[in-house]
């Protein structure tokens, strides 16, 4: 009478008490599905050519023909909003990942090595962080010219230090703890050991930051697109179609609003991921077991 | 012999500018005989935690020399050391957290056996360790679990199970039982005891609990602010204690149940 | 030393049942137990980790998380706990039940002086103001031998060595001096000499003023040196409770017996087996399948607590 098992565990009823328990992480992870999704399967998906151009159609309002209406190019901005979400997601999962595998190999390196490497590795970070990171994007952007590619290329510059700096500190907690000392007793190689035993215990709050970078990263691209300064017509940027629909706001605002709401979209969705990941992965909020 | 140790030191810098020293383990010697246990004991802090730490060259002393069965330790490359880990073990304080979060009891178990290719296909790993299994009294059932799922007496029996595996002729064991409850603390000390006579083990043993060196040693250092001030026999020890530090420390030792509340007054008072 | 019939308890209490729902298992911590506490008497109430004292102690406090449910009764001074509210709570905490926690490490807050976390426990009980706050704290804390009380006032809990984060600690638990201090495990981990010094202070604290104290412990040496009764608890209820003498001297549960027999002073005999978790607790006696004396009847029925001597209450099939 001490333990009433309330139900065994068959996979329906584990996947709705997940439902249940992480409600904020089923949704967000939904709504990031959603974008991914869309992105995925843009060419299917998308009514019209996004690139098209037809002059004697623009600035519509949304119909049964162009549901988000047309662009003063003439050009259907429900494909756009689509076309753009496949570049966002795309530049931003490019440069998520090389800044953050760069950004962990660098931390480990220099957590674990600690003395000059340590210095060295840490110092540039300091250098690159003493920027406002747009700032330098911009000049990077200026000495190479405008473009996605520059935009990639800047943002990865700017992003790995963030990965750097969680890492290493990370790693240099890890390293004194017990069971690496006693992996260390037991003879395993340093590599072993940075990739065995400290490597995964890093990960969880690198993803955390990883989610949380690509609602960073794709507001920062939008940002730059806005001022001109990243994706070029007639490529489809929801930071450049926002600023195309400017001069329309007050007559044809539905042009700024659809690429502004699936901007905020994604915005939100890889935000709350990246909240309720390290909720997720905090033990102590996790189950709370009293001893 | 199988461990000497000779004058060793270990100077620490502190501070922010790195411009102070402090000098955690000042000139210790001794030595250890195949399968003898060296109770050291000492407060927190005195710097016995650093002495394990130097003489499995987990860090590296200042000055000094340690020798396991006459090879000198301190001269060695670390590729040469990697391969004598395999005979010199520790066993640490946190029993929960000195095994791998993230990894399984059979992998933890079997990590050691394939580390240095101690069995030579997969059926005989899963025979080995169900054996080390047996031999620190856990069941199979325990295999599948993670070491959040174990109690501390239980992680301390597979730290146990590790370094078996290995069959070293040296352990330290850092205050294996400082976390458990007392129940729990003569388990795994009749444990750590039967399997050092059955493996014929050499052991330095380190708590600050004089009762829990007096049942397991068979002689007994005493540490205190990084010196060793007493070294003898068990007996000697506990019978005519020479240095007033190891006079203070065998009279915080109370014994049960002969002195009770009532005839303690004076000492609380 | 005292007539324990003639007075009337501190605190009383009378089958208290303490659960926890994890995920979808009801986990019952504390299992029907029934004890007093009188004036000036110190309970000490041992039993290993997981055996639900701390979670004894938590619910009289009423200090559980949300997911736990107390059922039962505690009355203290007359007045039911389980049904006091919020600001009743609030009002019984530190200023007349004090509470010492465990861990001297984490138990202050690493980023205020010790001197001011000690006076606000005052300024949150009593309408003392800052300067006579002030001066209450430095006599509490030479009271306490604590040196130099005066320039601990501003010290930081790191600037403190263990012993006198302790006793920074029992000056929190004792400064609106309540009548009863529950002291959680005062001396896991640590070191034989800092040991002694808990003891001894916590053993000043007991003597002063007519205060009771609810020491849990799991260290049967500690409860000898301070208490007057024990209480000997396992999987969730207590299986033994006497004067200390009675039970430590002539112990009647065969879990006491093979408790004090793992002291390292007895030559650690071992206790076979694990203690169950408290989601799997076998039927019957509890103990049964590390008992020295099994039994059958032990193993199909769960024995009641009874008197075996006076005063003195095993729940064995053997006491008798």
């Amino acid at each position: 009478m001490d333990v009433i098992l309330l139900s065994a565990k068959t996979p329906k009823k584990v996947v709705l008490r997940f439902l249940k328990q992480e409600s904020m992480l089923a949704v967000s992870g939904a709504a990031v599905l959603l974008v991914i999704m869309v992105a995925l399967l843009g060419p299917l998906i998308m009514p019209h050519d996004p690139i098209s151009v037809s002059l004697t159609e623009k600035v519509q309002t949304p119909s049964f023909q162009y549901p988000f209406g047309t662009d003063p190019l003439g050009r259907c901005i429900l494909s756009r909003v689509i076309q753009g979400t496949r570049t966002s997601l795309t530049a931003a999962v490019v440069i998520v990942s090389i800044s953050g595998i760069g950004g962990v190999l660098l931390g480990l390196l220099a957590g674990y090595k600690g003395g000059g490497v340590d210095s060295l590795i840490m110092r540039l970070v300091d250098v690159l962080l003493a920027f406002p990171s747009i700032i330098l994007a911009m000049a990077l952007i200026v000495s190479m010219g405008p473009g996605l590619e520059s935009v990639i290329v800047a943002l990865t510059l700017v992003h790995w230090t963030g990965y750097a700096r969680l890492v290493r500190a990370e790693v240099l907690t890890l390293k004194q703890a017990e069971f690496v000392e006693g992996a260390r007793a037991l003879g395993n190689s340093s590599s072993r050991i940075l990739f065995k035993y400290i490597l995964p215990n890093v990960l969880a709050p690198v993803l955390v930051m990883a989610s949380l970078d690509i609602a960073h990263i794709i507001l920062s691209m939008a940002s730059l697109s806005f001022l001109g300064l990243g994706a070029q017509p007639p490529e489809a940027e929801w930071g450049a179609m926002i600023n195309q629909g400017r001069e329309f706001i007050r007559t044809a605002p539905y042009v700024t609003l659809f690429p502004g709401l699936a901007l905020m979209f994604s915005i939100l969705a890889f935000s709350l991921l990246g909240d309720s990941l390290r909720d997720y992965f905090d033990p102590r909020l996790r189950d709370k077991v009293i001893e | 012999m199988l461990i000497e140790v000779k004058d060793l030191v270990k100077d620490y810098r502190v501070g922010i500018l790195k411009n102070r020293c402090v000098r955690a383990v000042d000139c210790v010697s001794f030595s250890l005989q195949v399968g003898e246990t060296l109770g050291l004991v000492g407060e927190s802090g005195c710097g016995k935690s650093t002495l394990a730490r130097l003489i499995l060259m987990l860090i590296k002393p200042t000055f000094g020399r340690v020798c396991f069965e006459g090879q000198d330790l301190t001269d060695l490359s670390q590729a040469e050391l990697l391969k004598l880990r395999r005979e010199m073990q520790i066993v640490f304080q946190q029993p929960q957290q000195s095994l791998h979060p993230r990894m399984k009891l059979a992998e933890s178990l079997a990590e050691p056996l394939r580390l240095y290719k101690l069995v030579k296909s997969k059926a005989a790993e899963k025979e080995r360790v169900r054996h080390l299994l047996h031999e620190v009294g856990l069941s199979e059932e325990h295999l599948e679990r993670y070491p959040h799922e174990l109690s501390g007496g239980q992680a301390q029996r597979v730290a146990l199970a590790r370094v078996l595996a290995l069959k070293p002729k040296f352990i330290v064991a850092d205050e294996p039982t400082s976390m458990l409850d007392v129940a729990v603390q003569a388990q795994i000390l009749s444990l750590i005891k039967k399997l050092q006579q059955e493996h014929k083990i050499g052991m330095l043993f380190i708590s600050h609990d004089l009762e829990v060196i007096r049942g397991i040693s068979d002689r007994v250092a005493v540490m205190q602010g990084g010196k060793l001030v007493e070294m003898g026999s068990k007996e000697q020890i506990f019978r005519e204690p020479q240095h007033p530090y190891t006079k203070f420390l065998t009279g915080t030792v109370f014994e049960l149940p002969t002195r009770l509340k009532r005839d303690n007054l004076r000492l609380v008072h | 030393m005292l007539n324990k019939q003639v007075m009337s308890p501190l605190l009383s209490i009378r089958a208290l049942s303490t659960c926890f729902q994890i995920q979808e298992t009801v986990v019952k911590a504390v299992d029907n137990v029934s004890l007093d506490i009188y004036p000036d008497e110190v309970l000490a109430l041992v039993g290993e980790t997981g055996c639900g004292k701390s979670v004894l102690a938590l619910s009289i406090l009423r200090l559980l998380p949300e997911n736990s449910l107390s059922e039962g009764s505690i009355l203290y001074k007359g007045f039911e706990i389980l049904e006091g509210s919020n600001e009743e709570l609030r009002a019984l905490r530190g200023r007349e039940i004090g509470m010492i926690p465990q861990s001297q490490a984490s138990s202050l807050n690493p980023l205020l002086k010790v001197g001011w976390q000690v006076m606000e426990v005052l300024r949150l009980h009593t309408k003392v103001r800052k300067p006579d706050a002030h001066k209450k704290v430095v006599e509490l804390f030479s009271r306490l031998q604590l040196p130099e009380p005066e320039k601990r006032m501003d010290y930081y809990p790191h600037q403190l060595s263990g012993g006198m984060r302790q006793r920074v600690l029992v000056s929190m638990g004792v400064a609106c001096n309540p009548n009863l201090i529950l002291v959680d495990e005062p001396t896991k981990g640590l070191d034989a000499v800092l040991r002694m010094e808990v003891v001894k202070l916590l053993g000043r604290q007991a003597a002063e003023n007519n205060r009771s104290m609810l020491l849990i412990t799991h260290d049967l040496s500690v409860a000898a040196l301070l208490a007057d009764r024990i209480a000997v608890m396992y999987a969730g209820e207590i299986v033994e409770m006497g004067s200390s003498a009675g039970v430590l001297k002539i112990p009647r549960h065969p879990y006491t017996q093979s408790l004090l027999d793992s002291l390292p002073g007895r030559g650690f005999k071992p206790i076979p087996g694990f203690s169950p978790s408290l989601s799997r607790i076998p039927p019957g006696c509890r103990f049964q399948p590390r008992c020295r004396v099994a039994c059958s009847k032990g193993a199909a029925l769960h024995p009641d607590l009874r008197e075996a001597d006076p005063n003195h209450y095993v729940r064995c099939f053997h006491a008798d």
